[in-house]
This record gives C-alpha cells, structure tokens and sequence, in this order.
C-alpha cells in the first residue's frame, strides 16, 4: 500500500514554491549580480557620456533612473522561464494539480525579490550619484517598491510569450515596453510630485492600483502564453 | 452646396500657405491607404499563381505518392 | 445558437458571402471618400483662426477614432479564437493588424502636420498623443509576435493573447486625459476637437469621410481575411475547384 503522503493545503504550496524558487534563484548569483551591475553602469553612462553637472543631472534623474530599472528588470526577465523551459520543470509545472494561477504568482514573486528589489535597495546610490534632491529620496523608493512588482509582472507575460521562440532576442522587449509605459510614466512623475513639494497619495495610489491589477490579471496572461509556448 | 473656395488651381495648391502641411498629410494619408489596398491585391495575384501551380504539379504525379507538406 | 456559430466560423462562407458583396462596398466606401475628400478639400469654408490647415482634421479625427474601433474589434476576434478555436476569427484578426497600425500611423502624422502651424510643434507629449503612440507599439508588437513563431497555430495563439492583454490600453486612452491633469498642469485648449458652433458645410464632410473610412477599414480587412483564407484552406476542395475556375478565366 502507498505510504501515507502530506498534502499540501493552498499556502503550504505556496510556501514551498517560494522556498523552491528562492533557492534555485540563489544558486545562479549572477542572475541576481547581473541586473544590478547592468542598473549601476547604464546610470552611470548618462553623467559620463553627457554633462556632469548636479544641476543637469539632478534634471534628469528620476527619468534616467526610472528608465535604467525598467530596462534592467526587462533584462533580468530571462532567469525567469529560460531554465525550467529547458529542463522540462515548466512542462511539469503546467501539469501539476494545484492551480497555475497561484505557482507563476509565487514564481514572479520570488523572482522580483531576487532581480526587483535589489535594484529598490540601490536606487538610494544612483539617486546620489545621479544629484537627486534629498526630499525625493522617498518618492523614489515608494515608487520603485510599487512599480518594480507590476514590471516584473508585465516582463513575464512577455517572457511567457517568447520564451519558446529560438531567436527572440529583442522582441521581448519590443513587447513589454509600451505596456510598461504607464508604470514609468507615474513613477518617474512621482518623484517629479516630491521634487514640486506637492502630495504624492494620488500618484501613489495610481502605481498601486497598476500593481493590483497587474497581480490579479497577469498571472491569467502568463499562464495562457505559458501553454502557447510549451507545445 | 457650397461654392468653390480657391480662385485657381495654383491657389488651391497652395491651401492658403499651409501647402506642405495639408499636403504632406493627405500624401501620407493617400500612400499608407494606397499600400493597404494594393498589397492585398497584389497577394492575390501571387497567391492564385502559386496555389494554381501547386494544383498542376500535384495532377501530374501519377500514383498517390504522399504529398510533402510545404512549409508556407 | 451553435449552428449558427459554427456556420459563422466556416472560412468559405465567408468566402463565398464577401465575394458577392465585396463591389458594392468597394463602390460605396470609393463614392463616400471621394464625396468627402472633394468636399473637404475644395469645398468647405476655411477656419477663420486655421485658415485652411484646418482640411487635414477630415483624415485626422477618422483615423484617430479608426484605430481605436479596430483594436477593439481585433480584441473581440481574439477572444472569439481563443474561447471558441474559430480560426476564421484569428484570421479576421490578423488582418486587422496592419490596417491598424496604419491608420494609428496615419493618425499620429496628421496630427502632428495639423499642430505645427496650429499649437507651433509638430509633437508634445500629452496624454492623447503618448497614448496614441503606444497603442502604435502595440499593434507593432503583435504583428512581430506572431511573424517570429514558426508555427502558424502557435502564432495565432500567441497574438491572441497579446492583443487581449494589450485591451489595458484602451481605458488608459480614454482616462489619460484626466490622469495627466493631475500630474501637471492642465494645458491650456490642446483638445483636438476644437469645434465650436460649426455651420454644416464643415462637418458633413467629415461625415463623408467618417464613414468611407470605416467602409475602407470593412473593405482592407475583407480583402487580407479573403487571401488568409486562400492561403490556409488550400487543401480544402472549394479551393480547387475555386482555382480551377479561376485559371479557365485568366
């Protein structure tokens, strides 16, 4: 007779799909180093290939931030379906009895703590090198701390779509940008808001409501692409 | 119906001084939607002769040879 | 309710209904356009403050609410192919994507030919325009979706879902207005309807053109579905048959 086996309610599969994807995550660091290194020398090309001086830059710098971390979350999207695509662990995930909808949820958690929030945690250092006023350090990481998840999110409905395709190079990209707009768009202004000295709840809640969205919706998105991409 | 508005044909080009605008716009306009109906045109021409020539190669192959699928 | 759906979905009688009434549009959509532009161009009193730059609006508002309708109706046929497997409606919805993005582009240039004179910039980024020009990405975004698969199946099935996903572009169009104001100033009169009391020989003929575009977009989508069909039934029988036919009158 079979032995007796635990089951796993909802959060208990949670938990150990979190404690799974952590743990893979960890055992590529460069996947983690890669993004954040790529987020560090891009916000450094701009003072370097243009004028240096705290005004202009202080100017531009919650565009120029705003802009780097969504191309590094983009960049970063590849560590999320390219290994299990190619061991056969997506197959398996797509077939396993507890609902999708919650394992890609867990998954792209899992990986904006390892690639996202990393570059949350940086900002602070690009914003100094970058000349950012003081009062818009708040902003900056309150936006960041929204809008990173819901890039996360957007990237892996990409990802999910061309992670079958041989040469897809830039056409992840060409995808999840102009979906990603909205996000840049309240995050850089935003900081803009704190630059002005005006209230921040509006925008605020304008990145958590895309964030909200986002969350509840994608993993619909990423599911149906995932079984695309699959056979 | 209203009467004409431009004394001339040269007046008329020159849409009181907002020529290229007006007619860098219509251009645009009469080009894009020009392609739009030329290229589904034109595919038909190609697709009716390449599917046409398929048929014929296919009647002559005297026993029921199995037909390789060609990619499209 | 089946029946019908099924009938619906069949890709020769779609074939065959289009076939019949495919002059009669051609010949009403031309005389609507032609009607328009004439009237448009020649006709209708110049603006008293646009002088005649104001002509270009009887292409630019068209398009601009063009493309937008056929989004939606690009969204609508994706959904119909991925809730029911219809693949007449994924081949409705592949047509609708270049004649999209062209009217989007067209909307786009026009617009901006119609603000340099008017507003003194050929672009500026407001909410209406970056909107806009999103919605361009979008549609270019799904038709490389779908050209980069191999396989014609996942293709479809792939653009499909891009175009559902890419819906959350629509309200952002509609809303976009009212969230920029509360990011910065609200601009003084950028809105691009700025149609006051207008006498009738100015916006008929945009009634002309209103409805010969969208005769244009019926009449562009028809004819790229009708050569879809052709490509991807020509194992079907009415295909030889309709080539045979089609070779004794060349």
């Amino acid at each position: 007779m079979s032995s007796a086996r635990r089951t796993l309610g909802l959060l208990g599969t949670l938990r150990a799909s979190l404690s799974r994807e952590l743990r893979v995550a960890l055992r590529s660091p460069g996947n983690i180093v890669n993004p954040l290194m790529f987020f560090v020398i891009a916000v450094s090309l701009f003072p370097l290939g243009g004028r240096s001086d705290p005004a202009y830059l202080s100017g531009i710098a919650p565009g120029v931030i705003w802009v780097t971390a969504l191309l590094a979350v983009m960049l970063s999207m590849e560590s999320l379906f390219r290994g299990d695509y190619e061991d056969g662990s997506l197959e398996q995930l797509l077939l396993s009895p507890q609902p999708l909808y919650f394992h890609l949820l867990t998954k792209v958690f899992a990986h904006w703590l390892m690639t996202g929030l990393p570059l949350v945690l940086l900002a602070p250092v690009l914003a100094m090198m970058m000349a950012l006023p003081g009062e818009a350090y708040g902003a900056l990481l309150l936006g960041l701390l929204l809008g990173t998840p819901t890039l996360n999110l957007i990237g892996a409905i990409g990802m999910a779509l061309t992670v079958g395709l041989s040469r897809s190079g830039v056409l992840l990209a060409v995808l999840v940008l102009p979906l990603s707009i909205p996000v840049l768009v309240f995050g850089a202004g935003l900081v803009d808001t704190a630059l002005n000295g005006l209230p921040l709840m509006g925008l605020a809640s304008l990145l958590g409501a895309l964030l909200v969205l986002a969350a509840i919706l994608s993993p619909l998105a990423i599911g149906a692409a995932l079984r695309i991409s699959v056979n | 119906m209203p009467d004409f508005q431009f004394q001339s044909l040269a007046d008329f080009l020159a849409m009181g001084g907002y020529a290229l605008y007006v007619w860098l716009g219509y251009g645009f306009f009469f080009i894009v939607m020009g392609w739009n109906l030329i290229q589904p045109w034109r595919d038909r021409q190609k697709i009716l002769k390449l599917l046409r020539a398929r048929q014929q190669r296919e009647a002559g192959w005297q026993d029921n040879r199995p037909v390789p699928e060609e990619v499209r | 309710m089946m029946q019908w759906l099924y009938k619906l979905g069949s890709p020769k009688w779609f074939y065959d209904m289009t076939t019949a009434f495919l002059p009669w549009l051609s010949g009403v959509t031309f005389l609507l356009l032609i009607v328009g532009l004439v009237w448009g161009l020649g006709f209708a009193p110049p603006d008293y403050q646009m002088g005649d730059n104001f002509r270009i609006i009887y292409i630019h508002v068209p398009t601009a609410v063009g493309m937008i309708w056929i989004y939606a109706m690009m969204a609508t046929m994706a959904a119909m192919h991925m809730i029911w497997n219809l693949k007449l409606a994924d081949m409705v919805a592949k047509s609708c994507a270049l004649v999209g993005a062209s009217y989007c582009a067209v909307a786009l240039f026009t617009g901006a030919v119609w603000g340099k004179p008017t507003w003194g910039t050929y672009w500026i980024w407001d909410a209406k325009l970056t909107a806009t020009l999103i919605m361009l990405f979008i549609y270019i975004g799904i038709m490389a979706l779908r050209a980069a698969f191999d396989s014609e199946t996942s293709g479809s099935k792939a653009a499909s879902v891009l175009t559902l996903v890419g819906v959350v572009n629509l309200p952002i169009i509609y809303y976009a207005a009212i969230w920029w104001e509360t990011l910065h100033q609200p601009p003084s009169d950028l809105g691009l309807r700025a149609e006051g009391a207008n006498p009738p020989e100015i916006w008929i003929p945009a009634l002309f053109t209103g409805f010969g575009l969208i005769g244009l977009v019926f009449l562009i989508v028809i004819l790229r579905t009708r050569n879809e069909i052709l490509l991807r039934e020509r194992r079907a029988q009415w295909v030889q048959e309709l080539l045979e036919q089609e070779a004794s009158h060349a």
